[in-house]
């Protein structure tokens, strides 16, 4: 019982860290795309509150320098 | 409305500058005490320099003395007032001891004598021109402007401000966006050398360097860098980036091209905001677009310029105190 219990035990381990590694990676690999669209519609449509920063990059709607553009 | 677009690659050959890097450390520059926010932009002639400062809160532009680097006067108050600047994108100087100053939001070129700074002309820049950023001077007559309407590559303008030239079209692969996002990516920043008539163009969110010779009119090359093309997606009527900080200054050289590289994501950039801004490898290449060395600097550096008969290079430290620092080639 012990026995099936340990091996038990261990494959829960096992299976939890292995979908684990998948998740993440999977997050990780999230292309560029998709991460901006969850934000866009995350930020809707407040488009002046989508430059960060300060920075050489130009906002296209403030006409500002800021260090990134959402 | 959210229009997607799908980040575009290449399959291009990218210059190899792994092989042929070197590890270079810089010497800080003491100058006259001058705060300055964000330096960007520094141009040396003759005896002259002056830096530009991108978020300037008193004046955007500083001119000292060189070598001695002793601030002869600060100029370009920020305000709305009549002889105010909504904003600084660029100085140029000529060899007859004139500032040229470029203010996209008033789309205008101010000029005027090194000597006599109350002396000045105007160029309101052509209504058919949209978010003119950066800018050179051709000759006396013309000058050479990139602009957001992405009919064209750029544009050569006289000192009307008006086009007497459409030059090309932008490099990149065919999308569905309007010519305005596009323009906007390929946001690029300029160098022109009157003596061999090459124009350089990199840009700002991706890796591609261009040359373009004026007098032939006619284009040298495209290099595209291992990150390619500047990746965007078209949200709502503007690009939004979503690949990687790229070039922020370039010269041309007597028969050099030097850029500075930054090669960060803006994926990093989001995570981290208060990293270090600037890039620390200063690419060298033939006249050709043919890359020749890549300087890794000690130091993230935003605008340099460069003393071809010192063979050295004097630029911008925006993370430090003391903003200048040289760097012997």
């Amino acid at each position: 019982m012990k026995k099936i219990l340990c091996s038990l035990s261990v494959l829960v381990i096992l299976v939890t860290t292995f979908n684990f590694t998948i998740i993440n990676k999977r997050i990780n690999n999230v292309s560029c795309i998709v991460l901006k669209n969850i934000e866009a519609l995350s930020y809707a449509e407040t488009t002046n509150e989508n430059c960060y920063g300060v920075g050489s990059v130009d906002c296209p709607n403030s006409k500002e320098k800021v260090k990134f553009v959402l | 409305m959210l229009v997607l677009q799908s980040c575009v690659g290449n399959n291009r050959q990218s210059p190899e500058f792994d092989a042929i890097s070197k590890r270079i450390s810089g010497k800080v520059l003491s100058s006259s005490a001058v705060y300055m926010r964000y330096p960007f932009r520094v141009k040396l002639i003759d005896s002259t320099l002056v830096v530009m400062d991108l978020h300037g809160s008193d004046y955007y532009y500083h001119e000292f003395s060189f070598p001695e680097l002793k601030l002869k006067r600060s100029f370009a108050k920020p305000g709305i007032g009549p002889n105010e600047y909504l904003d600084a994108e660029n100085i140029r100087m000529d060899s007859h001891g004139q500032f040229y100053l470029l203010e996209a939001n008033k789309s205008t070129i101010t000029v005027f004598d090194r000597n006599k700074p109350d002396t000045t002309e105007r160029i309101k820049l052509s209504e058919k021109l949209i978010r003119t950023l950066d800018f050179d001077i051709v000759n006396d007559s013309t000058f050479v402007v990139p602009d957001y309407t992405g009919k064209h590559r750029f544009n050569l303008i006289n000192r009307k401000g008006q086009i007497t030239r459409s030059c090309f079209t932008i490099p990149g692969k065919k999308n569905n966006s309007s010519n305005v996002v596009v323009a906007q990516a390929w946001r690029s920043f300029i160098d022109y050398n009157p003596s061999n008539g090459i124009l350089a163009m990199v840009t700002q969110l991706g890796q591609v360097l261009e040359l373009y010779n004026l007098k032939k009119n006619s284009i040298i090359n495209i290099v595209y860098g291992k990150t390619g093309e500047p990746e965007f997606i078209n949200k709502g009527g503007y690009a939004s980036p979503c690949g990687i900080m790229g070039y922020s200054d370039v010269y041309v050289g007597k028969d050099r091209i030097y850029a500075i590289f930054w090669g960060k994501t803006f994926k990093d950039i989001e995570k981290d905001s208060n990293s270090k801004d600037g890039g620390n490898l200063l690419q060298v290449f033939d006249l050709t677009g043919k890359p020749l060395c890549q300087y890794i600097l000690d130091k993230y550096i935003t605008g340099f310029t460069v003393d071809e008969k010192q063979n050295k290079i004097i630029a911008l430290d925006v993370n430090g105190n003391n903003p200048l620092v040289e760097y012997q080639l």
